[in-house]
């Protein structure tokens, strides 16, 4: 129940908000699937603690020294 | 006292106050002043390698390529742009970390103007509760809040004859103005020949495609709208914010969706 609740809000966020900020700050990450889509995926998959485990861990890895990383799909 | 305020309402206040007494105690040239600092000292963290632009671009074709061979097969497409990527060394953006600390940021200076530059109330023993005690207001001082025609903690608002409600002042339309140009060159734009080219996504894409779309039109006209609210020294930072946004995006990516624009120009000077 509050991992579907939880899931919608993530849809919300990828299709509202996020392109909104996109109008303001242009494109933000850098990975396949981006962040929204792995958070989503993990927690559908794994759950909602562990998937917000792993995204966290996600969103800490995308950033700009951050180089040799493109494809990173949810295990 | 919360975490929020003590980590990034505090320091930003105490920089927009050092800022205030180094540029001849203006509030308006300080606003200016401290948003450029800020934008330029965060400029490392969120601008997106310039060279990786330029081999984006070299390497197009060959994502093409690789986009008709893999078609239908989302996973086997990223992993071989991945590769492809790896290869020739290029890092397509920022990434989330950096675009969180943007937002807050954002937010936060937002919420510094809410609370110290607010239309009612005095910002001197507003922003006394939020400085270090080196850069205090002692009691007699006050702010100089005027700059320009406008003061910075009132709307930037017109009231004219025969209209018996409020419009936008200039300060705001210019900063709607270059929001939306600032939307319009983080767009790439893509010639009339490749979008027909590119039909084949699927349609959750083109939902926030769309949504993208429409947002480059309706964000600027909700500056105006809460603008028109909330104290003009706000409006002051917007246009420095949206202004060095295109200025980062010309200089890393080009002028996105604003070459055909450019184009007419230069053929209508010639």
């Amino acid at each position: 129940m509050i991992r579907k609740v939880f899931l919608k809000l993530l849809s919300f966020y990828k299709f509202f908000i996020s392109p909104s900020l996109e109008v303001i700050l242009g494109k933000g990450c850098k990975f396949n699937p981006t962040c929204s889509e792995y958070t989503h995926e993990a927690i559908s998959k794994y759950g909602l603690f562990i998937g917000t485990k792993m995204a966290i861990r996600r969103v800490a890895r995308c950033h700009p020294m951050n180089t040799d990383l493109y494809f990173d799909p949810v295990p | 006292m919360n975490i929020f305020n003590l980590v990034l309402i505090k320091p930003l206040a105490n920089g927009l106050i050092l800022f205030y007494k180094i540029l001849g105690s203006n509030m308006g040239l300080a606003i200016i002043g401290f948003s450029l600092f800020l934008r330029f000292v965060l400029n490392p963290l969120t601008r997106p390698y310039m060279n990786s632009m330029k081999k984006m671009k070299e390497i197009a074709p060959e994502l093409e390529r690789l986009k008709k061979r893999h078609t239908g097969d989302r996973v086997k497409l990223a992993q071989a742009q991945a590769d492809l990527y790896r290869q020739k060394g290029v890092n397509p953006g920022a990434g989330c970390l950096p675009y969180l600390l943007q937002i807050v940021i954002l937010i936060a200076f937002f919420n510094l103007f809410v609370k110290a530059l607010s239309p009612d109330g005095d910002p001197t023993t507003r922003f006394n509760e939020l400085l270090y005690s080196p850069l205090m207001f002692s009691q007699n001082d006050t702010i100089e809040t005027r700059f320009l025609y406008l003061d910075v903690t009132k709307p930037d608002v017109i009231k004219l004859p025969f209209v018996n409600f409020p419009m936008p002042g200039p300060v705001l339309i210019l900063a709607a103005l270059v929001q939306f140009l600032s939307a319009k060159v983080m767009n790439p734009y893509t010639r009339l020949e490749e979008k027909i080219a590119k039909k084949t996504k699927e349609s959750s894409d083109d939902f926030q495609v769309a949504m993208q779309k429409s947002m480059v039109y309706t964000f600027p006209l909700f500056t105006l709208f809460i603008g028109m609210r909330f104290a003009s020294g706000l409006a002051i930072y917007w246009f420095i914010f949206s202004l060095t946004q295109i200025f980062q995006q010309v200089k890393s990516q080009g002028w996105g969706e604003l070459t055909p624009w450019l184009e007419k120009l230069k053929s209508l000077k010639s």
